[in-house]
């Protein structure tokens, strides 16, 4: 979006619902499983995708170099809520040999639910703190990933207010810079 | 008494006669002339005289400048004008025909001030212009003059406004070749002037600086030889009103400002108290004129209801302080006889508003009574008839609204028993109570006027300095030094004023712009850009003036030419004048900043953007400025009814064209029905017919079903589209098939199995029925799900449904009949129209199939936790559907007698989709009408309802939540009426859930709540609305939608309004952050202002305050709108939200350094971005912005704000080198980094 001109362009955008993904695996810096994820970078998105996770580049959105993860292993769907002006997921297990754990629940094969604005997923090695910033965009989202360079459920409190924006700021601790960006 | 509609007819004579003077007359005329003049009484020939002798600057009112009021003072100007304006107008007329216009500008002055009253105040400046531009050298009163400037406040040209306004006042009333009787009358001119300023300010939001303004004024009211009660009391009601709005801290601020010496603010604590006090004593001031009295017990009714629901009003005491207030409203409504013909918005506004507030006075003292709740009715209802009244065209009709209206309000009399009081005085409107004050010195102290005047110098002299050097070319020319150029330079955009003045519709436009158009072609080159850009506004009045304009085109360009020869004879007037538009671009700018863009390309935008600017005006889209013949052909066929004209006008409208020939479709759609259900079900993917034929029961009709609601999603992407697109047809659809849930219809579903079953020709209807009734479903989601309590079986929600479907089914046909009474639809928004039902048509199908086999399968799976999403999918999609086929339709009803609409409207359905090449969708449309009809309605109606009920795993109990949190109690009243903070309300609102837009054209309960970021406290008033139709627009908000609106509790009486809706759903929070957020950059903007005003840059800007409304049904909110007064003129972007700017604005400067100063002042956290509104041309002089965007590192709104990245594109994208202004604000330039 280089600066431009022309009545048209000026239109007031929308903020969009950024999805945040913090994504762990202990063998990332030797398997460089996450290769496939361009980290820091916002990837805006159709609300009307539905977004696969998995080994296979054909049938996934986002990959993961790893034999041992399924060809597609979980989905993420926008919608929304009744009476939410807002987007809100869903994610769905599409693996038939892994369980996913969506905080505490493990979701089989094609079991799903609602994803909260906050939350640790996990399937087999791997951990993704799943964040949504909420906009007010309908029509798109972005996905944004983060890279962390230690195991989410050593550091992490659940329950501690973090921001919800994943910007920090003066009010907040500075935590999260030094332990992933 | 006074007929509007002859008085209309007569002002435009005089226009016309002034148009096509003869030199010479005849004897016939002196005869008139002489007779005429012979036929008035000799008071008003007196006043006639002293007018020609420029004895006053204002006509007085007998008792005006008199301390001890004789009995033969106590009468109105008004009533001895009102009693002979035929005659007057008639003497007008006939004293042009013999050009003795010295006698004719002396008439405009002395009526000035009565057809205000009656809302012609614009056809009255016209006039006054002619006479001006014809005889430069015949003085125009100084009342004429100010009347502009009143004018352009009302319909929103506040620079205009501020221009006339400052001019008058930094030289000392100057106007033309007018000459003042005395030195003090000058005095008397610049705080009128004064005063309305302030009252700009008031409609600014700026309270403090407006108290300020106002009680200068009155400080120069009373340096006049004798103090002028009428200025006086008018200034202490604008005064009262300001206060009601103000914070406590502002009033504190005010009260202990040392240099403001009203006596009144010393003797109570409350600012609603002083402000009900200072009303009291304007009331008497004026006891003899029932308007002003109206007014100004109005003010002080309300300052009392405020109070008793204040915190601070003593329990005990509140039941004093209502009865004060009912006290109050009455003594208003007691302002009129019984039979007297009350004419003017004004009047009728301050009436319902009395007739309003006196009810809740009426419900907080005894509850909700049988005569509250009819009063609250009828209220309601005469709010809909003054909108009504404001924007008819008819005069006659006018007249029919305002007895409905006083007959409402008489109503209201009754059933509250208002009872007159003895008066001592008869000729009084006040009783003996309220007197008791009218001797006290309103100051303490003596303040020297021309020291006030001296602060505020600076911000005229910046004012003027927009406009002056564009002056000064024609000023050198004219005899007269200073100030000359006011009315002329004003006369020369009086034009394009008063024809925007929305409640001066009417006007006819020729001869004015015309004549000047012509000139110019004849000495200037650039003629070409001017001539059109006066075109179009010609036509705008043609278009409004019915059949007559037909006729009008040709006389325009006589018109044109004995102008030029006229004018010529007044030596190089002509050119002068010219000289004056093209040269004023700035001034005109404001107008028409076509000017200042100046390439041909932004011409045409501009032009249709000015048009489209003007409410009554809509179907001035015909102008597409293009060449005039084709404007003359459109336009002609705009009044003409449309089948014909369209073919002849553009290509586009073919479609529509063929529309009457497509009724016979009809027959084939039923005669077909079965087959047609298998062309559909082609069109669906196999696999989805074949979970349809799973379906348990009755196989057809649910499969039908689905189709319906496919067919319906079908349309779905459009509607959005094409509303947004924002021909007003468009808003028009939608608000028809708003309103339509609202209609109470007790039609059964009977209704519609008969129809459907039998007959052909009826068949047609159902079609109609079906999809409205589908439509509404989903508009109504949100409703239904309330109305099922959930959680109850599925039977229950089942026949909820269907009383829904009867309720749709019936509003169906009654919506039909709507159409005809639409305003004509010009070619142009037609041919919009087509290309985007075309366009957009071929992504239906897509569509179409995507959403019927989901929702197969969604139905097929019946009852698992997949319903949510698939459920709202289609209901969001059918949601939309509904925009698009009332669009698709919606052509049609202008083509056809309303007597077959219906049928019609049917056939044009088919012959839509046809045409557009979807034979897919027809088809299914087809087949709907048949599943409609059948009996099989209800499983059907069942499976959306079902959807919406199961919503995921928190069913019932959410919605249930939803509903309770809608609904105010007592304690919440209390809370909002007394004021709240951010947070509590936040809270408070927090489970509302989202609302869909309100259906226009109804009026409605509501909570008008302003924000005030000095104290953080949201505060409410409760109100009665109107919302009116879209405003039509060159670009419309992609995530609202504008409408105008009528408050009984708006600002300004005779201003505009508009309210935004979001198009979405959205929950009431987001409007709540909108107006904090406008709020917030006002506040800012204060300071900023003052920067600049201490460096002395010569430029303000101001963010229109903004209100929320809080749209009620008994206590259950119903949905949410802000509000904001309108600005006319060129609405432009100066930058958006993240990294665009537009450089080519010299306003962008001046935003983008105020943006800086907000960063810096908030302590870098904030900058507003987003800049829009309406500008200068070289940005000098005062902007005026809405709708900011804030970036803020405050978490508080994070869905609407970027944030430390939207803090880094502004720095970086928009704002990347400092420029003069801040470094003359001395701004320091941060270093951002880039965000993670």
């Amino acid at each position: 979006m280089p600066a431009m001109s022309g009545f048209e362009d000026a239109d007031t955008e929308e903020t969009l619902t950024c999805f945040q993904v913090t994504v762990y695996h202990p063998n990332q810096e030797q398997n460089q499983v996450f290769q496939m994820l361009r980290f820091f970078n916002r990837e805006r998105l159709s609300s009307m995708e539905v977004i696969k996770f998995g080994r296979s580049p054909n049938l996934c959105h986002y990959t993961f170099r790893d034999k041992q993860v399924s060809r597609v292993q979980f989905s993420l769907q926008p919608f929304k809520q009744f009476n939410s002006p807002v987007l809100s997921f869903e994610i769905k297990n599409l693996s038939k040999k892994t369980s996913l754990l969506v905080g505490n629940m493990e979701l089989g094969y094609l079991n799903k639910m609602d994803l909260p604005g906050r939350c640790i997923v996990r399937f087999g090695e791997y951990q993704f703190l799943m964040e949504k910033e909420d906009g007010e965009s309908l029509e798109y989202f972005e996905t944004r990933f983060v890279l962390a360079s230690r195991s989410l459920l050593e550091e992490r409190h659940y329950g501690k207010p973090v921001p919800e924006n994943g910007f920090s700021s003066s009010t907040l601790p500075t935590e999260m810079d030094e332990n992933e960006y | 008494m006074n007929n509007q509609k002859a008085v209309a007819g007569l002002l435009r004579e005089c226009k016309g006669a002034l148009d096509t003077l003869s030199w010479g007359s005849g004897k016939e005329d002196k005869r008139q002339y002489e007779q005429c003049q012979a036929s008035l009484p000799s008071e008003l020939r007196t006043l006639i005289q002293e007018a020609k002798e420029m004895k006053w600057p204002f006509v007085p009112e007998k008792w005006q400048y008199k301390q001890a009021v004789g009995p033969e003072d106590k009468t109105n100007l008004q009533d001895a004008i009102g009693a002979r304006l035929h005659e007057l107008l008639a003497y007008l007329k006939a004293s042009i025909l013999v050009q003795d216009f010295t006698t004719a500008a002396a008439l405009v002055f002395l009526m000035d001030r009565f057809l205000y009253g009656l809302d012609a105040s614009g056809k009255l400046l016209q006039v006054a212009k002619s006479l001006h531009k014809l005889h430069p050298t015949i003085p125009i009163a100084p009342q004429v003059v100010i009347r502009q400037a009143r004018i352009s406040v009302n319909t929103g040209k506040l620079l205009k406004a501020e221009y006339i306004l400052s001019s008058l006042i930094s030289n000392k009333g100057a106007t033309g070749t007018w000459q003042y009787n005395k030195e003090s009358d000058k005095i008397l001119v610049q705080s009128v002037c004064i005063q309305i300023r302030g009252q700009i300010l008031q409609k600014l939001g700026m309270w403090y600086e407006a108290a300020e303004l106002i009680w200068a004024s009155i400080i120069g009211y009373l340096e006049l030889p004798q103090p002028d009660k009428k200025g006086i009391a008018t200034s202490l009601g604008i005064l009262a009103d300001i206060f009601v709005s103000m914070s406590k801290k502002e009033y504190e601020n005010f009260k202990n400002n040392p240099q403001i010496t009203l006596n009144l603010l010393r003797e109570f604590d409350h600012h609603l108290l002083s402000a009900a006090a200072a009303c009291k004593l304007a009331a008497a001031f004026s006891q003899y004129t029932p308007l002003f009295v109206l007014t100004a017990v109005n003010i002080r009714g309300t300052c009392l209801l405020s109070y008793s629901n204040s915190a601070d009003c003593p329990p005990e005491k509140r039941k004093l302080y209502l009865s004060e207030a009912k006290e109050a409203f009455e003594i208003g409504l007691l302002t009129k006889k019984d039979n007297d013909l009350v004419a003017g918005k004004q009047e009728l506004h301050s009436f319902i508003k009395a007739a309003f507030c006196l009810t809740t006075v009426h419900r907080n003292l005894s509850g909700e009574t049988k005569a509250v709740r009819v009063s609250d009715k009828l209220c309601r209802e005469a709010v809909g008839k003054l909108y009504a009244y404001s924007t008819s065209r008819g005069t006659q009709d006018k007249e029919t609204l305002a007895r409905e209206i006083m007959s409402d309000i008489e109503q209201v009399k009754k059933y509250l028993q208002v009872q007159s009081f003895s008066n001592l005085d008869d000729r009084s409107y006040v009783p003996e109570s309220y007197k008791s004050w009218i001797d006290q010195p309103i100051l303490h102290g003596k303040v020297d006027f021309k020291g006030i005047l001296e602060r505020h110098s600076q911000h005229h002299a910046s004012v003027c300095e927009v406009f002056e050097s564009k002056c000064k070319s024609h000023m050198s020319r004219e005899e007269v030094k200073t100030g000359a150029c006011i009315t002329s330079l004003k006369t020369e955009t009086k034009n394009a004023d008063t024809l925007s003045t929305s409640d001066d519709k009417l006007l006819s436009q020729k001869g004015i712009e015309i004549p000047s158009s012509e000139k110019h072609s004849q000495n200037h080159g650039k003629i070409q850009i001017k001539e059109r850009r006066k075109w179009p506004q010609s036509d705008v009045a043609h278009v409004s003036l019915d059949e007559e304009t037909e006729t009008e085109p040709p006389d325009h360009f006589s018109n044109g030419q004995t102008d030029v020869s006229s004018n010529s004879l007044n030596g190089s007037q002509t050119s002068n004048s010219w000289s004056k538009i093209s040269g004023s671009s700035l001034s005109t700018s404001w107008e028409e900043v076509d000017d200042h863009a100046g390439d041909v390309p932004v011409r045409r935008e501009t032009i249709q953007e000015k048009m489209l600017v003007d409410t009554q005006c809509s179907t001035a889209l015909t102008e597409d400025l293009e060449n005039r013949d084709e404007n003359s052909n459109l336009h002609s066929f705009a009044s003409v009814p449309p089948p014909a004209s369209f073919k002849d006008s553009k290509e586009d409208c073919s479609g529509p064209s063929q529309n009457p020939f497509l009724a016979s479709h009809k027959t084939i759609s039923t005669a077909s029905v079965s087959g047609k259900a298998i062309l559909a079900n082609r069109e669906l993917e196999i696999e989805n017919i074949q979970e349809i034929r799973n379906m348990e029961s009755k196989n057809d009709s649910p499969f039908f079903g689905h189709l319906r609601a496919s067919s319906c999603s079908s349309a779905s992407s459009r509607s959005r589209e094409i509303i947004s697109l924002s021909s007003p047809e468009e808003s028009d659809s939608y608000e028809v098939i708003d309103r339509l849930p609202e209609d109470e219809g007790n039609l059964r579903v009977k209704n519609g199995e008969e129809k459907g079953v039998k007959t052909t020709e009826r068949n047609e209807e159902p079609i109609f029925r079906g999809l409205i009734s589908w439509i509404d479903q989903e508009e109504e989601t949100t409703e239904s799900i309330e109305d099922t309590s959930l959680g109850q079986s599925k039977s229950t929600k089942l026949s909820s449904t269907c009383s829904l479907a009867n309720k749709y089914t019936m509003t169906g046909s009654s919506f039909t009949h709507q159409w005809p009474m639409k305003k004509l639809i010009t070619a142009e928004e037609e041919a919009i129209e087509r290309h985007a039902d075309e366009s957009d048509t071929s992504t239906n199908d897509k569509e179409l199939k995507l959403t019927s086999s989901k929702v197969s399968h969604w139905a097929n799976k019946n009852g698992s936790h997949r319903l949510n999403t698939l459920g709202q999918q289609t209901c969001q999609m059918v949601n939309n559907a509904l925009g698009s086929w009332a669009n698709s339709s919606r052509p049609f009803p202008t083509l056809c007698d309303d007597t077959t609409t219906e049928d019609h409207g049917g056939g044009n359905e088919f012959g839509n989709c046809r045409q557009n090449s979807n034979s897919s969708l027809s088809r299914l449309l087809n087949s709907l009408d048949f599943s409609n009809g059948s009996s099989e309605v209800r499983s059907p109606l069942s499976f959306l309802n079902s959807s919406g009920s199961s919503f995921v795993s928190i069913p019932g109990k959410a919605n249930q939540e939803v509903l309770e949190a809608r609904t105010l109690e007592d304690n919440d009243f209390e809370k909002l009426l007394s004021g709240v903070e951010h947070d509590w309300l936040f809270q408070r609102l927090e489970n509302t859930g989202v609302f869909k837009p309100r259906e226009l054209h109804q009026a409605h309960n509501a909570l008008l709540l302003k924000y005030s970021k000095k104290s953080e406290l949201w505060t409410a008033q409760e109100t009665a609305v109107y919302f009116g139709d879209y405003l039509v627009v060159k670009k419309k908000g992609k995530q609202r939608n504008a409408f105008w609106i009528h408050l009984l509790h708006q600002e300004e009486i005779l201003g505009r309004y508009v309210g935004k809706e979001y198009k979405s759903q959205k929950g009431l929070w987001h409007h709540f952050v909108d107006v904090e957020r406008q709020m917030t950059a006002q506040y800012y903007v204060t300071e900023f202002n003052k920067r600049l005003y201490e460096q002395k840059i010569p430029t303000q800007i101001f963010y229109i305050p903004s209100t929320v409304l809080l749209i009620l049904e008994g206590k259950t909110i119903k949905g949410c709108v802000s509000v904001e007064p309108y600005i006319l003129g060129e609405f432009v972007k100066l930058s958006n939200n993240t990294k665009v700017v537009k450089t080519e604005y010299k306003a962008t400067e001046y935003g983008l350094a105020y943006g800086h100063f907000c960063y810096e002042f908030s302590n870098h956290t904030n900058v507003v971005v987003d800049l829009q509104g309406w500008v200068t041309g070289n940005g000098k002089g005062v902007i005026y912005l809405t709708d900011p965007q804030i970036h803020s590192l405050d978490h508080k709104d994070v869905t609407t704000n970027f944030g430390e990245r939207g803090i880094y594109y502004f720095f970086n994208n928009q704002h990347v080198e400092c420029n003069e202004i801040c470094h003359r604000l001395s701004l320091t330039r941060p270093s951002i980094e880039i965000p993670s």
